[in-house]
């Protein structure tokens, strides 16, 4: 298979797996697809390129997170400076004032730093294990268990059914004594996934 | 509800569709193959500025005995020290070809090159634009403003010699103050501008100079920057020992194919006998249709495993020299036995017989120049291909690796030439027998198919077999003109889907290939 088959192989068959994945991550969809169109560019104008369609996908995966990841440290600074420039973006609620689970959860995952989302996403996304993540982000295992349990609790927080607040128009979430109530299911960080 | 199962639910609610990229399909594509195209001249000019930077550094000792140094030009972006070239010469800079060290006195040097106005309106190239660079180790290590010619004005699509004037000063390094005359050593330097208001930036190739005790002496041999643009691939000169030169970027690129061998040294008296031969695959990655002619010279190159030109052949007026291009959007072709080399080693021994090369490694390349047809802007655009491994043993040459046919090397980039369109639809559309040199398109525009099926001089009925297997295919025959054997017959056939028209060449000059040209109907 040559380099354009695999391409449109990869595109074809794998493309809504690769933006559901990017779509996690960034948050929002047309970042996502541009986000997947550098990481194939990338991956495919590569000097070495793997040979069979699943280690293609793995490396179009991996250069998607060191892509999301940089981009977030390039933009970093522009961050700090952008509310000078822009009016911030407004939470638009949608009919009847119902806030879907989607709209929910996207907002929830908006509150974590790029690397607590990033581990959120590999963990109950991807299903990776603690160790499966630390490799992939090149960080200590202790690492991602401490981003895993600080998403936990913030996810908690903002998703947790409390009535007497709206959790998408809070700027920040409120730190519970317990960051994991009963109800909630997510798993305990650091758990191995099957 | 677990964690697990709402992030399923909102990927699959942000893409729900099947195929979210199919659209971006063809822009991937086009990006993939433009960085590669990057990627690949980028590496050669990377290479030629760490020559240089490995030179300056290793006798980076200050002068202290020099002559007087001269004032720091006045406005020189300083800024630029801590950049490297990559940094300066953007993407999106337009090459401007060669460029020639017009005047040399102490660190004082005048450089021009020939600029072209890509716009549609008038542009002005002002000398207070333009920026002498110089790079060591690709970083830049010294600078100099421009000055001392007048603005120099260009029509449309016009060109023009732009020069500029400036004397080198130093980035601050070590002992080494900014603005001080350079250390001895051997430097690139190059001319940036930008055409106002709306030319864009461009950038000339690298001029190389040595200085020796704060003066400054030209090392290559530039040609007349004013000279017939059609002859700069003879402005290739590689120096033996030296990193292959760089070549600016364009749209094009060339891979390289010959058999495995092993290639026996041939007769530099008679060059085609043994040797090496080359077919050479150009290709390209311009968003339109480019037409245009072979240079007149080809510059075959072997390099040892560092880039460092061990033997060279310069050929002048053979093929491919005038040969028609003639290149669909992201399409190839086919250039055979378009270049040669001896395989004897040409920079240690100069005599007829000349010297086998060394057992070991070695890579080849080809530097070739093409002339652009475009009514507004005529352009000449060198190339210098993808290498070709090879490995000497007893003066034979047995290629290992990079070849552009059946063996490509996936870190060549060998895998786009010489192929049908990834979505062309081969299984419904079958075509003669023979070899495709060409092609282009995509599903969305039609393809266009150009190869050599056999017909040159022949008597087969190409016209009447190429009809035949379309209409076994469900094909109708919808117009024919001319007879099978002459050039210009050619034939309309559909199926409802697509539509074929299948055009016969090169039956009277064996120069052009049969082709066909298949356009989805739009119904």
């Amino acid at each position: 298979m040559n380099g354009e088959d695999a391409l449109t192989e990869l595109v074809r068959e794998r493309g809504t797996a690769l933006l559901r994945y990017a779509s996690l991550l960034v948050g929002e969809r047309r970042g996502a697809e541009d986000l997947v169109q550098d990481a194939l560019v990338k991956v495919f104008a590569g000097t070495r390129r793997p040979r069979d369609i699943e280690d293609v996908e793995a490396y179009v995966r991996r250069a998607i997170l060191t892509l999301y990841l940089d981009s977030y440290r390039r933009h970093r600074r522009w961050a700090k400076v952008r509310h000078l420039f822009v009016v911030p973006e407004r939470v638009v609620s949608e009919p009847d004032g119902v806030v879907s689970a989607r709209v929910d959860v996207t907002a929830a995952l908006r509150t974590l730093s790029p690397r607590e989302r990033a581990c959120v996403v590999l963990r109950y996304y991807m299903d990776l294990s603690v160790p499966q993540i630390a490799e992939e982000l090149g960080i200590a295992q202790g690492t991602v268990k401490r981003y895993l349990s600080d998403a936990n609790a913030a996810l908690a927080a903002r998703l947790a059914p409390d009535p007497s607040q709206d959790p998408v128009a809070t700027a920040d979430p409120v730190p519970t004594a317990d960051p994991v109530p009963a109800a909630d299911p997510v798993p305990t960080a650091g758990e191995a996934h099957p | 509800m677990n964690l697990n199962e709402l992030l399923r639910e909102v990927a699959e609610t942000t893409v729900p569709e099947a195929d979210p990229l199919g659209e971006r399909l063809g822009a991937i594509r086009s990006r993939v193959r433009h960085r590669r195209t990057v990627n690949r001249v980028g590496s050669s000019a990377v290479g030629m500025v760490g020559v240089a930077g490995v030179a300056a550094i290793g006798t980076l000792t200050w002068q202290a005995a020099q002559p007087e140094p001269p004032a720091s030009p006045a406005g020189t972006p300083w800024e630029y020290c801590d950049l490297s070239v990559a940094d300066v010469v953007g993407s999106t800079s337009a090459p401007s070809g060669p460029a020639s060290l017009t005047m040399v006195d102490g660190m004082q040097l005048a450089v021009a090159t020939t600029v072209t106005n890509p716009g549609s309106t008038q542009a002005q190239a002002a000398p207070a634009q333009l920026v002498v660079y110089l790079f060591g180790g690709g970083d830049i290590v010294g600078l100099a403003s421009a000055g001392g010619t007048e603005p120099t004005t260009l029509g449309p699509g016009a060109s023009d010699v732009v020069a500029a004037l400036g004397t080198v000063g130093a980035c601050a390094s070590g002992s080494v103050s900014q603005g001080d005359p350079l250390p001895d050593g051997r430097y690139g330097v190059m001319l940036t501008g930008d055409l106002t208001p709306d030319g864009g930036d461009w950038h000339s190739d690298a001029v190389i100079i040595d200085v020796t005790g704060g003066q400054i002496a030209a090392v290559t041999d530039d040609p007349d920057p004013t000279a017939d643009p059609d002859a700069s691939a003879g402005g290739y000169t590689p120096v033996c020992g030296e990193v292959t030169p760089a070549v600016g970027e364009n749209p094009l690129y060339v891979t390289l194919g010959t058999d495995a061998g092993p290639h026996q040294p041939g007769d530099p008296d008679h060059p085609g006998t043994d040797g090496l031969s080359l077919d050479l695959t150009v290709g390209s990655v311009n968003a339109g249709h480019l037409t245009g002619t072979a240079g007149a010279e080809t510059v075959t190159m072997i390099t040892d495993l560092d880039g460092r030109v061990r033997s060279w052949w310069r050929a002048t007026g053979g093929s491919p020299s005038g040969a028609p291009l003639d290149l669909p959007a992201d399409g190839s072709q086919l250039l055979p036995a378009a270049a040669w080399h001896p395989l004897t080693d040409t920079c240690t021994d100069t005599s007829t017989e000349g010297r086998l090369l060394p057992d070991g490694d070695y890579r080849v390349f080809v530097a070739v120049g093409f002339g652009i047809d475009a009514p507004e802007h005529p352009a000449t655009w060198e190339v210098l291909s993808a290498p070709l491994e090879l490995t000497v043993t007893g003066g034979g040459a047995a290629v290992t690796g990079g070849r552009d046919a059946a063996e490509a090397v996936p870190d060549a980039g060998q895998e786009f030439p010489g192929a049908l369109p990834p979505d062309f639809p081969e299984g419904e559309l079958p075509l003669m027998d023979g070899v495709l040199l060409g092609s282009g398109g995509n599903a969305d525009t039609g393809w266009t198919i150009s190869g050599d099926y056999g017909i040159h001089g022949s008597s087969i009925a190409a016209l009447d077999q190429a009809i035949e297997r379309l209409v076994d295919v469900g094909f109708t025959l919808e117009s024919r003109v001319g007879p099978p054997e002459a050039d210009g017959a050619h034939a309309v056939l559909q199926d409802g889907m697509l539509r074929v028209e299948v055009e016969v060449t090169g039956y009277e000059a064996d120069s052009l290939p049969g082709g066909y040209t298949i356009q989805p109907i739009d119904r």
